[in-house]
């Protein structure tokens, strides 16, 4: 009986044990995922795309890009310069659009995408494998089709 | 005198404002008005792919502007299909086919009301710095389907200054009317202006009618 009583001893402290070893272990991971997020922010806060668009020659029209763009929920800002026929998307911070999905956007609006350049942030960066903050997604669950992806 | 009134209200079955495209972009609507001495027009456009606009027009005219007895009035459903868009560096170029039922009643002298349908080409090629636009329209009544009127605009353009993005646009605009036989063409000298999503004209015929419009992208 003393010998059962033991083994039970035995078992729960190595539960305990290997519990409380686990959580220390996602608690670390945990705070370094969120230094690197600060880091990252710190030194690259967001993605800028520049997207030179082929027929876009009247602010009217163009209105309907910027429309299209900040429905978005990645979407933190858009610039519109007709002069120079591009189309500036400022990304929220660990957020990204494809540029399938971009080229797709312009194109349902009726443009025409002739390039697209990255201006600012590092699409490759490590710690672009971070999970994306899950708040947006439960907000916008129908906004992230797919295409629609984190850096 | 018939044909006239005809052509009258015919000539407001069109595509809304003078030279709007009859589509938005994916998702969009618009809301259109147009007041002239002689008609008061609301067009309303939801466009479910860029190239398709899907809506409703009401119209209401006069063929004598001081005879509220001759008054129109036009009911009808608005289609708008963009069957080819040219998206170049420098310039759009869109062709359109535009068209729908609908349903006219005329009061006063040749009173008369019954279904209509018409149908119609767009064409426009458009720079940051000029404007053309061109568009024929042909209406028939279902019953019978007698030609009941054709038009023909045309309309040409340019912008005294460069504006970007979110500027006020202006543009000088001539436009010119006409029924196909060309019988009796009456040209507008247009002002039209867009700041953001916003777009208003206001011209002035020859004949002096002062003519104003607005359209709303949401």
């Amino acid at each position: 009986m003393k010998v059962y009583n033991l083994g039970f001893l035995i078992v729960v402290i190595s539960l305990m044990t290997t519990q409380a070893f686990s959580k220390s272990v996602n608690e670390k991971q945990k705070n370094q995922d969120q230094a690197k997020l600060l880091k990252l922010e710190s030194v690259s806060p967001n993605i800028v795309k520049k997207i030179t668009v082929n027929g876009m020659v009247c602010s009217f029209c163009a209105s309907s890009l910027e429309k299209k763009f900040l429905k978005a929920p990645e979407v933190k800002k858009v610039d519109i310069k007709l002069e120079d026929k591009y189309v500036k998307v400022s990304f929220k911070p660990g957020y990204n659009l494809s540029d399938k999905k971009l080229t797709s956007m312009i194109s349902k609006s009726g443009f025409k995408v002739k390039e697209i350049a990255v201006t600012q942030g590092k699409l490759k960066d490590p710690v672009a494998l971070l999970e994306p903050k899950p708040s947006l997604k439960k907000k916008f669950p129908s906004k992230f089709p797919k295409g629609s992806e984190t850096k | 005198m018939k044909n006239f009134i005809v052509f009258i209200v015919l000539s407001f079955i069109g595509v809304g404002i003078v030279q709007a495209h009859p589509t938005s972009y994916e998702g969009g609507f618009s809301l259109m008005g147009e007041m002239s001495p002689r008609s008061k027009q609301l067009t309303f456009i939801y466009s479910p792919y860029y190239w398709l606009g899907l809506g409703a027009v009401v119209s209401e005219m006069r063929a004598d502007e001081d005879d509220p007895k001759e008054e129109s009035y036009i009911y009808g459903a608005q289609i708008g299909w963009l069957a080819k868009r040219w998206n170049l560096e420098e310039a759009q170029a869109n062709l359109y086919f535009v068209g729908g039922p609908g349903w006219a009643v005329q009061k006063g002298l040749y009173e008369n009301e019954g279904l209509v349908y018409r149908y119609g080409v767009q064409a426009d090629y458009e720079t940051r710095r000029i404007f053309t636009f061109v568009r024929f329209i042909e209406a028939r009544y279902f019953k019978g389907h007698a030609v009941v009127d054709n038009k023909i605009d045309l309309a040409v353009g340019f912008a005294p200054y460069l504006a970007e993005f979110k500027e006020l646009n202006s543009w000088f605009i001539l436009e010119a009317s006409a029924d196909s036989e060309f019988e009796e063409v009456s040209f507008t000298p247009t002002l039209k202006f867009f700041y953001k999503n916003y777009l208003w004209t206001v011209g002035q015929s020859l004949r002096g009618a002062t003519q104003l419009g607005f359209m709303v992208r949401i």
